[in-house]
């Protein structure tokens, strides 16, 4: 299978790409016009941001999979991703607060993005309890893809009510231009995390696999997993 | 009640034989629903306990916000729900743990009846009751923050009818998850809470219009999110359901 | 006439002044960076202690549920 081996190529890639990256963003690519060096911090907060966005999609994916066609394998994805999506969704929190901080005067200013990534944290941070709070491995992977759809199908309603709310306040933020040098730093930094990222879940991934194993233990005798049987229609 | 006693008392001694015929949907939910509504009115044990449970947290609203009346009359729409909001976390852990004693969930398994018919019945009662729960409190709303329902009842009774029923029916596919997990009373807060923002948001901004008078014609499009926020819940909570209880 | 010519400039060269470069935000930089970083490596960390041990899994614990 080559497990160390896909290990070390994305452990390389991303290094790469994200040295690259980051010289680029920090050194290489111009000071913004209005907020200088502070619009940096752009070149890490967006792409984790985006990383939380991909990596939410795929445990609703496999949500979605599992509910079809029962498998440790989805199951142990699921919950993978949602772990790393969450921590990326973290991360892009703080960081935009602190980007937020001399570009608005405040840490925390119910800006429609930020707010909406908070409701987010908070879905997922319950969806990873359940996974938590449930013995059992069948029911805790059923339920935890039923809360995974219905966490992610909330999250454009989360997003156009905040918008709506709070544009009925406050005077949205002009548009800007964004330089072409500015475009090539922050693509090579997402692609470096998004390597890293690949990483994370990948590990992750095999770390739930091998915890189901050891829950669903089956005697060496017993024959293999069978069909499941007819849900009620 | 036993689950035996459970299946008997839907559908009679020719339904609670397996094979019988399958019952439609409607009926089901119709007579599982009376089942909820009679136990609940023999009792009143919880609707009791709600009333008074959501009239002590408007009172607390009041002290911890303190005596500024013209600040708890612009935001007493958002109080009201976030009074229904509490209120409802405890109605729906309750309507769950009635079904656990002597499993009665696995009675009403039993029955030939749609899985389906369970996820409306509980909705619709926990809905109701999430309603007449509203329908009490607005007069206490109304006389502790002063205000008035300027633009009347038949708006505020939509909005109130909107937003419970958009409470009810996530809360009721979560309350049934919870139930069975550890922890339960902190898993359904922690799991319901971030869902229903967005309903909340819009039933606490429709109310406030409600009582306060809409210059600008919002009410329409906050109802309207309303609407949607019922439409895609209801129909996920139908479509999931079944899996949630399913052995 | 000309004072409004007047007025019409002063209110051009104002508008191009602009907001003004934030001084000094290196600071901010390095938080945001750090704590990312920080952040990821705490979880990489978390990972490595929990990372799997022993022999590769059997076909059927791997497949999926069992029904009994």
């Amino acid at each position: 299978m080559g497990k160390s081996k896909s290990v070390w190529v994305l452990a390389a890639l991303a290094a790469v790409l994200l040295a690259v990256g980051h010289y680029l963003g920090l050194a290489w690519a111009p000071p913004d016009r209005e907020m200088g060096h502070v619009q940096r911090i752009m070149y890490v907060h967006v792409p984790l941001q985006w990383m939380a966005m991909l990596l939410l999609t795929v445990n609703f994916g496999c949500a979605l999979s599992y509910l079809f066609k029962a498998g440790w394998r989805t199951d142990s994805l699921a919950e993978a991703s949602a772990e790393v999506g969450l921590l990326c969704a973290t991360l892009g929190l703080v960081t935009g607060a602190i980007w937020g901080k001399p570009t608005w005067g405040v840490y925390w200013s119910w800006d429609p993005r930020l707010t909406a990534e908070a409701i987010m944290i908070v879905t997922y941070t319950g969806y990873l309890a359940l996974r938590r709070f449930v013995e059992d491995p069948e029911r805790r992977a059923v339920w935890s893809a039923v809360v995974g759809i219905i966490g992610f199908v909330n999250l454009p309603i989360v997003w156009f009510s905040v918008r709506w709310w709070r544009s009925l306040h406050q005077v949205q933020s002009s548009p800007r231009t964004v330089d072409p040098e500015m475009t090539l730093a922050l693509r090579v930094n997402a692609f470096g995390f998004l390597a890293l990222v690949a990483l994370l879940v990948l590990v992750r991934y095999w770390i739930a696999l091998r915890e189901r194993q050891a829950e669903v233990a089956l005697p060496e005798a017993l024959p293999p997993a069978g069909p499941r049987s007819q849900e009620v229609a | 009640m036993t689950a035996h006693e459970e299946a008997l008392a839907v559908h009679g001694h020719e339904a609670a034989r397996p094979g019988a015929a399958r019952v439609s949907l409607v009926r089901s939910t119709l007579a599982l629903l009376r089942k909820d509504l009679l136990i609940e009115w023999r009792t009143r044990a919880r609707l009791n306990a709600l009333v008074f449970f959501s009239l002590a947290t408007l009172l607390l609203f009041s002290f911890a916000l303190g005596p500024d009346t013209r600040l708890l009359e612009r935001n007493a729409g958002g109080y009201l729900w976030l009074a229904i909001l509490f209120a409802s976390v405890l109605a729906l852990g309750e309507s769950f743990r009635v079904e656990q004693e002597n499993a009665c969930l696995d009675g009403l398994r039993l029955i030939p009846a749609d899985a389906r018919a369970i996820f409306l019945s509980k909705a619709l009662g926990n809905g109701l009751l999430l309603v007449v729960l509203g329908v009490l409190l607005v007069p206490v709303m109304a006389a502790l923050y002063g205000v008035r329902i300027t633009l009347g009842l038949l708006p505020l009774g939509l909005t109130l009818l909107l937003g419970c029923m958009g409470l009810s029916a996530p809360g009721t596919v979560y309350a049934s998850i919870a139930s069975n997990a550890r922890a339960r009373d902190v898993l359904l807060p922690l799991l319901l809470f971030p869902l229903i923002i967005p309903a909340l948001l819009a039933a606490a901004k429709a109310t406030n219009l409600v009582l306060q008078g809409d210059p600008m014609n919002q009410l329409g499009s906050w109802l309207g999110l309303l609407t949607g926020f019922n439409l895609i819940y209801w129909s996920l909570g139908f479509l999931l359901f079944p899996r949630v209880i399913e052995d | 006439m000309s004072s409004l010519v007047l007025l019409a400039q002063a209110a051009d060269a104002a508008s191009r002044v602009g907001v003004g470069r934030i001084v000094g935000g290196w600071d901010f930089v390095y938080a945001a960076y750090g704590v990312a970083w920080a952040g990821l490596a705490l979880y990489a960390l978390s990972l490595w202690v929990r990372r799997p041990r022993g022999d590769a899994p059997s076909p059927a614990s791997v497949a999926g549920p069992v029904k009994e």
